[in-house]
């Protein structure tokens, strides 16, 4: 670097000195600010923000694969009509139903007055 | 603290220099510390910022010369107010011990003042910090010739300005 005689003597001008206070007031400021919740999150992930971004994309991934899993399974079973089969079942199962309860109806059930021994005696109800 | 360096260590070896960059742009000790702040914080809060960065003080003082420059901006109105008040600029210089040489460092404060802020920054960068105009065009985000040209204008209008007292004290 070349530098003639009076670039050499603005070269020599000593430059302000910056004020001995601010050292400490400037980074105390910092460690202030690093302390705060933001702060506090950056320090938490740190070193590796990406990699712990990347783990809870992960678990949302599995927890959206896992909800759309179920809803799949479920839906299809809640729309669909039951098959003929099924109703006729069905349908038998309630005639069933329905006899069976016609034969303990008042008319079929064995009136109080007939004699018989007690052993023999049965429930004059049916629990159904 | 999160920081892949150490901010003590960085501001024990760049603050003298960030602060004096700082104080030439801006002329105001205020705005000068607000610079400096702004740095600190912004390598507290992203402390990758120096990851890649082969030249750290080019690198910061291109910080302080933005940050002043947007800080500069911001406060239009109170430098309006201040280049009425123009003869009583900050002094860059400390104090001399005998009055030639007091009197030579407040003229050259005020000269450079009075130099377009772009001269100014590149006529310290070269004189106080030594940087090749290669380095300063990088910095300053110019070419090199409009670094080199810069220079040569400032130091032109500081040698005609301060030639008697320079003549005087040498």
């Amino acid at each position: 670097m070349n530098f003639d005689e009076f670039e050499s003597k603005l070269r020599s001008q000593p430059r302000r000195e910056i004020p001995p206070g601010w050292r400490r007031e400037i980074l105390s400021s910092l460690r202030v600010e690093s302390s705060a919740p933001i702060a506090w999150w950056r320090q938490l992930l740190w070193p590796h923000p990406a990699a712990w971004a990347s783990i809870a994309a992960a678990w949302i991934a599995i927890f959206a694969l896992n909800f759309a899993g179920d809803r799949e399974t479920t839906s299809p079973q809640i729309a669909s009509k039951p098959s003929p089969d099924v109703r006729l079942a069905y349908e038998e199962r309630q005639r069933l139903w329905a006899e069976l309860l016609l034969d303990v109806s008042p008319e079929t059930r064995e009136r109080p007055g007939i004699d018989r021994p007690r052993s023999h005696a049965r429930p004059a109800e049916v629990a159904v | 603290m999160p920081a892949e360096f150490d901010l003590e260590q960085l501001y024990d070896e760049h603050a003298q220099a960030l602060y004096a960059f700082a104080l030439e742009i801006t002329r105001n000790e205020a705005d000068s510390k607000d610079v400096l702040q702004n740095i600190f914080a912004k390598l507290a809060r992203e402390p990758k910022t120096l990851r890649h960065v082969r030249n750290v003080r080019a690198y910061l003082l291109r910080l302080a010369h933005n940050g002043a420059i947007d800080l500069m901006r911001r406060r239009s109105t109170r430098d309006k107010y201040n280049d009425e008040l123009s003869h009583e600029v900050e002094q860059v210089f400390e104090a001399a011990n005998t009055a030639d040489d007091e009197g030579f460092r407040i003229a050259l404060s005020n000269a450079l003042a009075d130099l377009p802020p772009d001269q100014r920054a590149v006529v310290h960068l070269r004189l106080w910090e030594g940087l090749k105009f290669e380095e300063i065009a990088d910095l300053l985000k110019t070419s090199l010739n409009t670094a080199a040209s810069r220079y040569r204008y400032g130091i032109d209008k500081l040698r005609q300005r301060l030639r008697p007292l320079y003549d005087e004290i040498k």
